[in-house]
Protein backbone atom coordinates (compact mmCIF):
# COMPACT_ATOMS: atom_id res chain seq x y z
CA UNK A 1 0.00 0.00 0.00
CA UNK A 2 2.93 2.64 0.98
CA UNK A 3 4.35 1.98 -2.78
CA UNK A 4 1.10 2.72 -4.09
CA UNK A 5 1.04 5.57 -2.05
CA UNK A 6 3.85 7.02 -2.94
CA UNK A 7 4.91 6.34 -5.99
CA UNK A 8 3.35 8.34 -8.46
CA UNK A 9 4.10 11.59 -5.95
CA UNK A 10 7.73 10.92 -6.58
CA UNK A 11 7.27 10.21 -10.25
CA UNK A 12 5.45 13.39 -10.27
CA UNK A 13 8.27 15.76 -7.97
CA UNK A 14 10.89 14.24 -10.87
CA UNK A 15 8.66 15.59 -13.27
CA UNK A 16 8.81 19.05 -11.50
CA UNK A 17 12.22 19.35 -10.31
CA UNK A 18 12.89 21.26 -13.15
CA UNK A 19 14.14 24.46 -14.29
CA UNK A 20 12.55 26.28 -17.58
CA UNK A 21 14.28 29.44 -18.43
CA UNK A 22 11.62 29.63 -21.08
CA UNK A 23 12.82 30.36 -24.75
CA UNK A 24 10.65 32.94 -26.37
CA UNK A 25 10.81 33.37 -30.48
CA UNK A 26 8.38 35.77 -31.43
CA UNK A 27 7.56 38.49 -34.54
CA UNK A 28 4.88 41.57 -33.49
CA UNK A 29 2.97 43.46 -35.91
CA UNK A 30 -0.02 45.82 -35.32
CA UNK A 31 -3.75 45.33 -36.64
CA UNK A 32 -5.60 48.54 -37.53
CA UNK A 33 -9.02 48.19 -35.91
CA UNK A 34 -10.54 48.23 -39.42
CA UNK A 35 -9.16 45.08 -40.14
CA UNK A 36 -9.63 43.15 -36.89
CA UNK A 37 -12.79 41.26 -37.61
CA UNK A 38 -11.05 39.90 -40.79
CA UNK A 39 -7.85 39.24 -38.40
CA UNK A 40 -9.60 37.41 -36.19
CA UNK A 41 -11.91 35.36 -39.22
CA UNK A 42 -9.19 34.37 -40.53
CA UNK A 43 -7.34 33.33 -37.51
CA UNK A 44 -10.06 31.04 -37.27
CA UNK A 45 -9.78 29.32 -40.11
CA UNK A 46 -6.18 29.11 -39.57
CA UNK A 47 -6.24 27.87 -36.62
CA UNK A 48 -9.38 25.80 -36.63
CA UNK A 49 -10.48 27.19 -33.37
CA UNK A 50 -14.59 28.18 -32.88
CA UNK A 51 -13.73 30.07 -30.12
CA UNK A 52 -10.41 32.19 -28.88
CA UNK A 53 -9.48 32.38 -25.60
CA UNK A 54 -9.74 35.79 -23.76
CA UNK A 55 -6.49 37.32 -22.19
CA UNK A 56 -6.62 39.84 -20.12
CA UNK A 57 -3.83 40.83 -17.63
CA UNK A 58 -2.80 43.64 -15.51
CA UNK A 59 1.25 44.57 -14.78
CA UNK A 60 3.37 46.52 -12.79
CA UNK A 61 6.50 47.39 -13.99
CA UNK A 62 9.26 47.35 -11.18
CA UNK A 63 12.56 48.59 -11.18
CA UNK A 64 15.32 47.71 -8.05
CA UNK A 65 14.91 50.84 -5.32
CA UNK A 66 19.02 50.38 -4.92
CA UNK A 67 21.69 52.00 -6.47
CA UNK A 68 23.70 49.02 -7.79
CA UNK A 69 27.44 49.97 -7.45
CA UNK A 70 29.92 47.12 -8.35
CA UNK A 71 33.97 47.27 -7.62
CA UNK A 72 35.40 47.73 -10.94
CA UNK A 73 38.24 46.01 -10.85
CA UNK A 74 41.24 45.61 -13.29
CA UNK A 75 40.89 42.27 -15.54
CA UNK A 76 37.29 41.67 -14.33
CA UNK A 77 34.01 41.61 -16.36
CA UNK A 78 31.14 42.38 -14.38
CA UNK A 79 28.52 40.31 -15.51
CA UNK A 80 25.97 40.97 -12.71
CA UNK A 81 22.84 43.76 -14.35
CA UNK A 82 20.13 45.13 -12.48
CA UNK A 83 16.61 43.81 -14.07
CA UNK A 84 13.30 45.42 -14.33
CA UNK A 85 10.66 43.31 -13.07
CA UNK A 86 6.95 42.50 -14.19
CA UNK A 87 4.50 41.75 -11.99
CA UNK A 88 1.58 40.01 -13.62
CA UNK A 89 -1.84 39.28 -12.33
CA UNK A 90 -5.27 38.30 -14.22
CA UNK A 91 -7.03 41.54 -14.64
CA UNK A 92 -10.85 40.17 -14.13
CA UNK A 93 -13.33 42.85 -14.99
CA UNK A 94 -15.54 42.92 -17.66
CA UNK A 95 -14.79 46.00 -19.69
CA UNK A 96 -16.90 45.04 -22.83
CA UNK A 97 -16.03 43.42 -26.09
CA UNK A 98 -12.57 44.68 -27.63
CA UNK A 99 -13.86 44.85 -31.14
CA UNK A 100 -15.51 47.78 -29.95
CA UNK A 101 -13.07 50.47 -30.69
CA UNK A 102 -12.76 52.99 -27.95
CA UNK A 103 -13.45 56.84 -28.59
CA UNK A 104 -12.05 59.69 -26.01
CA UNK A 105 -15.31 60.50 -24.93
CA UNK A 106 -17.17 58.12 -24.28
CA UNK A 107 -14.27 56.11 -22.46
CA UNK A 108 -16.02 54.20 -19.72
CA UNK A 109 -13.24 51.49 -19.25
CA UNK A 110 -11.95 51.12 -15.50
CA UNK A 111 -10.23 49.32 -13.23
CA UNK A 112 -10.78 48.21 -9.69
CA UNK A 113 -8.17 49.02 -7.05
CA UNK A 114 -6.36 45.94 -6.29
CA UNK A 115 -4.45 47.49 -3.65
CA UNK A 116 -7.36 48.67 -1.09
CA UNK A 117 -8.35 46.51 1.40
CA UNK A 118 -7.43 43.12 1.93
CA UNK A 119 -6.51 41.38 -1.27
CA UNK A 120 -4.51 38.85 -0.58
CA UNK A 121 -5.58 36.25 -2.41
CA UNK A 122 -4.27 37.05 -5.66
CA UNK A 123 -2.02 35.15 -7.46
CA UNK A 124 1.59 37.26 -9.11
CA UNK A 125 3.71 36.15 -11.48
CA UNK A 126 7.35 37.98 -11.36
CA UNK A 127 9.02 37.65 -14.83
CA UNK A 128 12.35 39.04 -15.69
CA UNK A 129 13.13 38.75 -19.70
CA UNK A 130 16.84 39.21 -21.14
CA UNK A 131 17.55 41.54 -23.59
CA UNK A 132 17.09 39.38 -27.06
CA UNK A 133 19.49 37.35 -28.97
CA UNK A 134 21.86 39.72 -31.00
CA UNK A 135 23.37 38.88 -34.18
CA UNK A 136 23.16 39.36 -38.03
CA UNK A 137 20.75 37.56 -40.06
CA UNK A 138 17.96 36.99 -37.34
CA UNK A 139 14.81 36.08 -38.72
CA UNK A 140 12.47 36.35 -35.33
CA UNK A 141 13.30 37.83 -31.78
CA UNK A 142 14.91 35.27 -29.39
CA UNK A 143 14.78 35.84 -25.98
CA UNK A 144 15.30 34.38 -22.51
CA UNK A 145 12.43 34.43 -20.19
CA UNK A 146 12.24 33.87 -16.11
CA UNK A 147 8.58 33.31 -15.05
CA UNK A 148 8.20 32.75 -11.00
CA UNK A 149 4.77 32.76 -9.26
CA UNK A 150 3.80 33.71 -6.02
CA UNK A 151 0.38 31.62 -5.00
CA UNK A 152 0.64 32.91 -1.10
CA UNK A 153 2.51 35.78 1.23
CA UNK A 154 2.24 36.65 4.21
CA UNK A 155 3.98 39.38 6.48
CA UNK A 156 4.65 40.58 9.48
CA UNK A 157 2.44 43.45 10.38
CA UNK A 158 4.27 46.41 10.26
CA UNK A 159 3.20 50.00 10.94
CA UNK A 160 1.76 52.35 8.57
CA UNK A 161 4.32 54.45 6.88
CA UNK A 162 2.76 57.38 4.57
CA UNK A 163 4.93 57.48 1.61
CA UNK A 164 4.38 60.40 -0.88
CA UNK A 165 5.95 58.85 -3.88
CA UNK A 166 3.38 55.80 -3.26
CA UNK A 167 0.41 58.06 -3.52
CA UNK A 168 0.54 58.40 -6.88
CA UNK A 169 -0.25 54.40 -7.38
CA UNK A 170 -2.81 55.06 -4.80
CA UNK A 171 -1.67 51.78 -2.86
CA UNK A 172 -1.88 51.02 0.50
CA UNK A 173 0.74 50.60 2.38
CA UNK A 174 -0.50 47.13 4.25
CA UNK A 175 -0.86 45.27 1.17
CA UNK A 176 1.47 42.52 1.68
CA UNK A 177 2.39 41.88 -1.78
CA UNK A 178 3.61 45.65 -2.26
CA UNK A 179 5.25 45.10 1.67
CA UNK A 180 6.85 41.76 -0.22
CA UNK A 181 8.09 43.60 -3.53
CA UNK A 182 9.78 46.37 -1.18
CA UNK A 183 11.33 43.45 0.91
CA UNK A 184 13.05 42.15 -2.36
CA UNK A 185 14.22 45.60 -2.87
CA UNK A 186 11.81 46.49 -6.12
CA UNK A 187 9.77 49.64 -6.58
CA UNK A 188 6.47 49.98 -8.56
CA UNK A 189 7.68 52.58 -11.04
CA UNK A 190 4.18 52.13 -13.59
CA UNK A 191 1.77 50.49 -14.75
CA UNK A 192 -0.50 48.66 -17.97
CA UNK A 193 -3.23 46.54 -18.23
CA UNK A 194 -3.70 44.63 -21.21
CA UNK A 195 -6.96 43.00 -23.15
CA UNK A 196 -6.90 40.41 -25.98
CA UNK A 197 -7.69 37.35 -27.37
CA UNK A 198 -5.46 34.47 -28.41
CA UNK A 199 -5.36 31.61 -31.02
CA UNK A 200 -3.16 28.30 -31.30
CA UNK A 201 -1.77 27.07 -34.11
CA UNK A 202 0.70 24.22 -33.13
CA UNK A 203 3.03 25.45 -30.36
CA UNK A 204 3.01 28.58 -31.87
CA UNK A 205 0.50 31.39 -29.90
CA UNK A 206 -0.85 34.27 -31.51
CA UNK A 207 -2.34 37.22 -29.70
CA UNK A 208 -3.84 40.36 -30.64
CA UNK A 209 -4.41 42.72 -28.25
CA UNK A 210 -4.58 46.86 -26.83
CA UNK A 211 -2.46 47.75 -24.07
CA UNK A 212 -4.28 50.52 -21.67
CA UNK A 213 -2.72 52.72 -19.21
CA UNK A 214 -4.27 55.04 -16.70
CA UNK A 215 -6.09 58.39 -17.30
CA UNK A 216 -5.72 61.06 -14.96
CA UNK A 217 -7.48 63.58 -17.05
CA UNK A 218 -11.40 61.33 -16.19
CA UNK A 219 -12.94 61.27 -12.91
CA UNK A 220 -13.54 57.44 -12.14
CA UNK A 221 -16.23 55.67 -9.64
CA UNK A 222 -15.30 54.96 -6.25
CA UNK A 223 -12.12 52.43 -5.83
CA UNK A 224 -11.41 52.43 -9.35
CA UNK A 225 -8.93 53.59 -11.95
CA UNK A 226 -10.03 55.19 -14.96
CA UNK A 227 -8.38 53.94 -18.15
CA UNK A 228 -7.78 54.80 -21.66
CA UNK A 229 -5.87 53.41 -24.32
CA UNK A 230 -2.49 53.59 -24.42
CA UNK A 231 -2.19 53.93 -28.57
CA UNK A 232 -5.52 55.82 -29.05
CA UNK A 233 -5.77 55.08 -33.05
CA UNK A 234 -7.47 51.77 -31.25
CA UNK A 235 -4.79 49.62 -33.44
CA UNK A 236 -4.31 46.69 -32.06
CA UNK A 237 -0.93 44.62 -31.29
CA UNK A 238 -0.11 41.03 -32.98
CA UNK A 239 1.99 39.47 -31.27
CA UNK A 240 2.69 35.54 -32.82
CA UNK A 241 5.20 33.58 -30.60
CA UNK A 242 6.46 30.01 -29.89
CA UNK A 243 7.87 29.28 -25.68
CA UNK A 244 10.58 26.78 -25.94
CA UNK A 245 11.04 25.15 -21.92
CA UNK A 246 14.35 24.79 -22.67
CA UNK A 247 17.14 27.82 -23.95
CA UNK A 248 19.31 24.93 -24.32
CA UNK A 249 17.45 22.61 -26.26
CA UNK A 250 18.75 24.11 -29.53
CA UNK A 251 16.66 21.40 -31.87
CA UNK A 252 13.75 22.52 -30.31
CA UNK A 253 14.77 26.34 -31.47
CA UNK A 254 15.29 25.78 -34.90
CA UNK A 255 11.73 24.16 -35.66
CA UNK A 256 10.04 26.63 -33.86
CA UNK A 257 11.78 29.76 -36.22
CA UNK A 258 11.14 27.29 -39.24
CA UNK A 259 7.18 27.16 -38.06
CA UNK A 260 7.19 30.78 -36.77
CA UNK A 261 8.19 31.80 -40.70
CA UNK A 262 5.85 29.65 -42.38
CA UNK A 263 3.29 32.04 -40.34
CA UNK A 264 4.55 34.79 -41.29
CA UNK A 265 4.23 33.81 -44.87
CA UNK A 266 1.01 32.12 -45.10
CA UNK A 267 0.26 35.75 -43.37
CA UNK A 268 1.95 37.88 -45.09
CA UNK A 269 -0.90 39.63 -47.36
CA UNK A 270 -2.97 40.08 -43.57
CA UNK A 271 -0.30 41.41 -41.39
CA UNK A 272 3.38 42.03 -42.03
CA UNK A 273 5.32 40.37 -39.12
CA UNK A 274 8.61 41.59 -37.92
CA UNK A 275 10.99 41.10 -35.51
CA UNK A 276 10.85 43.56 -32.78
CA UNK A 277 13.23 46.42 -32.08
CA UNK A 278 15.65 44.73 -29.45
CA UNK A 279 17.35 47.43 -28.05
CA UNK A 280 13.92 48.78 -27.04
CA UNK A 281 13.40 45.30 -25.07
CA UNK A 282 16.81 45.34 -22.84
CA UNK A 283 15.54 45.05 -19.37
CA UNK A 284 18.58 46.18 -18.34
CA UNK A 285 18.58 48.96 -15.55
CA UNK A 286 21.00 51.66 -17.46
CA UNK A 287 24.11 53.15 -15.21
CA UNK B 1 -1.42 24.77 13.25
CA UNK B 2 1.93 25.61 15.50
CA UNK B 3 5.30 23.98 14.36
CA UNK B 4 8.79 23.95 16.46
CA UNK B 5 12.10 22.96 15.16
CA UNK B 6 14.90 21.06 17.07
CA UNK B 7 18.01 20.84 15.77
CA UNK B 8 20.07 18.21 17.95
CA UNK B 9 23.78 19.23 16.79
CA UNK B 10 25.40 16.70 18.86
CA UNK B 11 23.54 13.82 17.33
CA UNK B 12 25.20 10.46 16.95
CA UNK B 13 24.30 7.65 14.56
CA UNK B 14 23.17 6.15 18.09
CA UNK B 15 20.96 8.55 18.80
CA UNK B 16 19.56 8.77 15.70
CA UNK B 17 18.72 5.25 16.04
CA UNK B 18 17.24 4.86 19.27
CA UNK B 19 15.35 8.01 18.68
CA UNK B 20 13.92 7.01 15.32
CA UNK B 21 12.96 3.40 17.33
CA UNK B 22 11.39 5.21 20.57
CA UNK B 23 9.31 6.88 17.74
CA UNK B 24 8.64 3.22 15.69
CA UNK B 25 7.02 1.72 19.96
CA UNK B 26 4.32 4.73 19.66
CA UNK B 27 2.93 3.09 16.51
CA UNK B 28 2.73 5.90 14.00
CA UNK B 29 1.54 6.03 10.87
CA UNK B 30 4.83 5.92 8.48
CA UNK B 31 4.10 9.11 5.74
CA UNK B 32 7.13 8.29 4.13
CA UNK B 33 10.28 9.84 2.89
CA UNK B 34 11.07 13.26 2.69
CA UNK B 35 14.27 15.97 2.29
CA UNK B 36 14.55 19.32 1.38
CA UNK B 37 16.94 22.46 0.56
CA UNK B 38 17.33 25.64 2.50
CA UNK B 39 19.51 28.74 1.11
CA UNK B 40 20.65 31.31 2.69
CA UNK B 41 20.60 34.87 0.73
CA UNK B 42 22.31 37.61 1.75
CA UNK B 43 21.84 41.26 0.68
CA UNK B 44 24.49 42.41 -2.28
CA UNK B 45 26.41 45.09 -0.43
CA UNK B 46 27.08 46.45 -4.23
CA UNK B 47 23.83 47.21 -3.75
CA UNK B 48 23.38 50.50 -1.65
CA UNK B 49 19.92 52.54 -0.96
CA UNK B 50 19.55 55.48 -3.22
CA UNK B 51 20.09 58.20 -0.27
CA UNK B 52 23.59 56.47 1.25
CA UNK B 53 25.05 55.95 -2.67
CA UNK B 54 27.07 58.80 -2.77
CA UNK B 55 29.04 58.51 0.70
CA UNK B 56 29.11 54.58 1.08
CA UNK B 57 30.87 52.05 -0.86
CA UNK B 58 29.18 49.23 0.46
CA UNK B 59 26.27 49.09 2.11
CA UNK B 60 25.75 49.09 5.77
CA UNK B 61 23.09 46.84 6.07
CA UNK B 62 22.49 43.06 6.44
CA UNK B 63 19.54 41.64 5.20
CA UNK B 64 18.68 38.04 4.17
CA UNK B 65 16.62 35.87 2.49
CA UNK B 66 15.70 32.53 2.71
CA UNK B 67 14.02 29.82 0.82
CA UNK B 68 13.20 26.73 1.41
CA UNK B 69 11.75 23.97 -0.87
CA UNK B 70 10.55 20.54 0.90
CA UNK B 71 9.97 17.44 -0.85
CA UNK B 72 6.19 17.02 0.39
CA UNK B 73 5.17 20.23 -1.12
CA UNK B 74 5.85 18.87 -5.09
CA UNK B 75 6.72 21.85 -6.86
CA UNK B 76 6.76 24.66 -4.54
CA UNK B 77 9.12 26.58 -2.69
CA UNK B 78 8.99 29.17 0.92
CA UNK B 79 10.33 32.46 0.63
CA UNK B 80 11.65 34.42 3.60
CA UNK B 81 13.00 38.07 3.16
CA UNK B 82 14.38 39.66 6.43
CA UNK B 83 12.82 37.59 8.77
CA UNK B 84 9.51 39.11 7.86
CA UNK B 85 7.86 38.94 4.40
CA UNK B 86 7.44 35.33 3.63
CA UNK B 87 5.56 33.72 0.08
CA UNK B 88 5.39 30.58 -1.16
CA UNK B 89 5.62 29.91 -4.79
CA UNK B 90 4.54 27.28 -7.46
CA UNK B 91 5.41 25.86 -10.47
CA UNK B 92 2.32 23.74 -10.95
CA UNK B 93 -0.65 24.64 -12.57
CA UNK B 94 -3.62 22.92 -10.94
CA UNK B 95 -5.13 21.27 -14.58
CA UNK B 96 -1.59 19.76 -14.21
CA UNK B 97 -1.82 18.58 -10.99
CA UNK B 98 -4.76 16.85 -11.37
CA UNK B 99 -5.89 14.10 -8.81
CA UNK B 100 -2.82 14.71 -7.47
CA UNK B 101 -3.13 16.55 -4.06
CA UNK B 102 -0.91 18.84 -4.26
CA UNK B 103 -1.67 21.97 -1.71
CA UNK B 104 -0.81 24.98 -3.51
CA UNK B 105 -1.28 25.58 -7.45
CA UNK B 106 -1.71 28.17 -9.92
CA UNK B 107 -5.13 28.75 -10.92
CA UNK B 108 -6.07 27.83 -14.69
CA UNK B 109 -7.23 31.57 -15.17
CA UNK B 110 -4.08 32.64 -14.89
CA UNK B 111 -2.65 30.55 -17.19
CA UNK B 112 -5.29 31.29 -19.43
CA UNK B 113 -5.55 35.20 -19.18
CA UNK B 114 -2.05 35.27 -20.23
CA UNK B 115 -0.75 36.33 -16.95
CA UNK B 116 2.15 33.54 -16.77
CA UNK B 117 3.87 31.39 -19.73
CA UNK B 118 3.21 28.47 -17.70
CA UNK B 119 6.39 27.78 -17.50
CA UNK B 120 7.47 28.63 -14.05
CA UNK B 121 11.06 28.52 -12.81
CA UNK B 122 11.51 27.85 -8.60
CA UNK B 123 11.83 31.14 -6.72
CA UNK B 124 15.45 30.47 -5.07
CA UNK B 125 16.61 29.99 -9.00
CA UNK B 126 14.83 33.21 -10.64
CA UNK B 127 16.30 34.77 -7.23
CA UNK B 128 20.01 33.35 -8.09
CA UNK B 129 20.39 33.88 -11.93
CA UNK B 130 18.23 37.47 -12.11
CA UNK B 131 18.33 39.03 -9.01
CA UNK B 132 22.09 38.80 -8.50
CA UNK B 133 22.81 42.75 -7.76
CA UNK B 134 20.47 42.42 -5.21
CA UNK B 135 20.98 38.91 -3.02
CA UNK B 136 24.02 36.68 -3.46
CA UNK B 137 23.57 32.74 -2.34
CA UNK B 138 25.83 32.44 0.43
CA UNK B 139 24.93 28.97 1.37
CA UNK B 140 22.82 25.85 0.99
CA UNK B 141 21.66 23.10 3.34
CA UNK B 142 20.45 19.69 2.39
CA UNK B 143 18.04 17.97 4.51
CA UNK B 144 18.07 14.30 3.59
CA UNK B 145 17.01 10.46 4.64
CA UNK B 146 13.73 12.41 6.34
CA UNK B 147 11.44 10.39 7.86
CA UNK B 148 7.49 11.50 8.32
CA UNK B 149 5.80 9.87 11.72
CA UNK B 150 1.95 10.91 12.33
CA UNK B 151 1.10 10.06 15.82
CA UNK B 152 -1.76 10.23 18.10
CA UNK B 153 -4.35 10.11 15.77
CA UNK B 154 -2.96 12.77 13.05
CA UNK B 155 -2.74 15.11 16.43
CA UNK B 156 1.31 15.39 16.15
CA UNK B 157 3.13 15.36 13.11
CA UNK B 158 6.88 14.91 13.40
CA UNK B 159 9.24 15.10 10.71
CA UNK B 160 13.20 14.20 11.20
CA UNK B 161 15.83 14.84 8.67
CA UNK B 162 19.82 14.65 8.71
CA UNK B 163 21.29 18.24 8.65
CA UNK B 164 24.02 18.91 6.10
CA UNK B 165 25.73 22.07 5.61
CA UNK B 166 28.07 21.73 1.85
CA UNK B 167 27.90 18.03 2.73
CA UNK B 168 29.50 18.61 6.24
CA UNK B 169 26.49 16.32 8.27
CA UNK B 170 25.61 19.29 10.83
CA UNK B 171 22.88 17.30 12.99
CA UNK B 172 19.05 15.74 13.39
CA UNK B 173 16.74 17.96 12.88
CA UNK B 174 13.03 17.71 14.23
CA UNK B 175 10.11 19.20 12.82
CA UNK B 176 7.32 18.81 15.23
CA UNK B 177 3.51 20.14 13.90
CA UNK B 178 0.45 20.17 15.75
CA UNK B 179 -1.86 21.08 13.57
CA UNK B 180 -5.05 21.35 15.71
CA UNK B 181 -3.26 24.24 17.82
CA UNK B 182 -4.37 27.74 16.29
CA UNK B 183 -2.62 29.89 18.72
CA UNK B 184 0.83 30.75 19.05
CA UNK B 185 2.32 29.50 22.38
CA UNK B 186 5.48 27.35 22.63
CA UNK B 187 4.69 25.65 26.00
CA UNK B 188 2.52 23.57 23.85
CA UNK B 189 5.50 21.30 22.66
CA UNK B 190 6.79 20.85 26.06
CA UNK B 191 4.17 17.70 26.57
CA UNK B 192 5.54 16.09 23.40
CA UNK B 193 9.20 16.68 23.84
CA UNK B 194 8.69 14.91 26.90
CA UNK B 195 6.63 12.11 26.07
CA UNK B 196 8.82 11.09 22.60
CA UNK B 197 11.79 11.90 24.47
CA UNK B 198 12.89 14.12 21.67
CA UNK B 199 16.72 14.71 22.26
CA UNK B 200 17.98 17.97 23.51
CA UNK B 201 18.62 20.76 21.01
CA UNK B 202 18.29 24.16 20.06
CA UNK B 203 14.77 25.16 19.69
CA UNK B 204 12.84 27.37 18.00
CA UNK B 205 8.92 27.62 17.63
CA UNK B 206 8.87 31.41 16.40
CA UNK B 207 6.18 32.70 14.53
CA UNK B 208 5.97 35.86 12.05
CA UNK B 209 2.90 37.33 13.60
CA UNK B 210 1.42 35.91 16.65
CA UNK B 211 -2.25 37.08 15.63
CA UNK B 212 -2.10 35.46 12.43
CA UNK B 213 -0.19 32.55 11.79
CA UNK B 214 1.25 31.31 9.19
CA UNK B 215 1.84 27.59 8.20
CA UNK B 216 4.58 27.93 5.90
CA UNK B 217 6.15 31.47 6.74
CA UNK B 218 6.66 30.11 9.81
CA UNK B 219 8.44 27.18 9.81
CA UNK B 220 10.41 29.01 7.13
CA UNK B 221 11.43 31.35 10.01
CA UNK B 222 12.39 28.72 12.96
CA UNK B 223 14.44 27.37 9.89
CA UNK B 224 16.31 30.26 9.28
CA UNK B 225 16.83 31.11 13.20
CA UNK B 226 18.13 27.17 13.07
CA UNK B 227 19.88 26.47 10.23
CA UNK B 228 22.03 29.62 11.09
CA UNK B 229 25.47 27.97 11.20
Amino acid sequence: MFLTLTFPLTKFINLLLRTFMVHQLSLVSTVEHGYYVQTVATLKALTGLQSTQNIATYNLVTKPHDVFKPKVEAGKVNQIEQYYMKCITTWDEDTGDIEKPILKDSNTVEASRLFVGDNNKRIWTLQISDIPVAGKNQTCSAQTIYDSTLVHHHTKVVDKVEKENLDQFEFVRNDSFLQFLSDLGYDVINQFWLKGVRFFHGDIVIEIFKVFIRDDERQSSDNAIALKLLDESNTFQFKAYINVPKATDVDAINQGTKELLKLQDFLKNLVKLEIPDRIHMDSRVSK
Amino acid sequence: MVSAIILVSNATPDTILQFHDQLLNELPVLKGNWNFSFKIFRNNPYSIPPEKALELLQSDESKYLHTWSPSYLPGTGVALINKSSSCVFSQVIAEEAGNENVEFTIPDAHLHQGATTGLNDPFDYFVAQKLQSMWTQRQTVKGDGGEIYELENERVIIRTSNVFLHGVFKGLLIQIEIPSITTADATVFDPVIQRYRIPQGRICAEVLDPNLLDKYGDLCLQLAEILNF
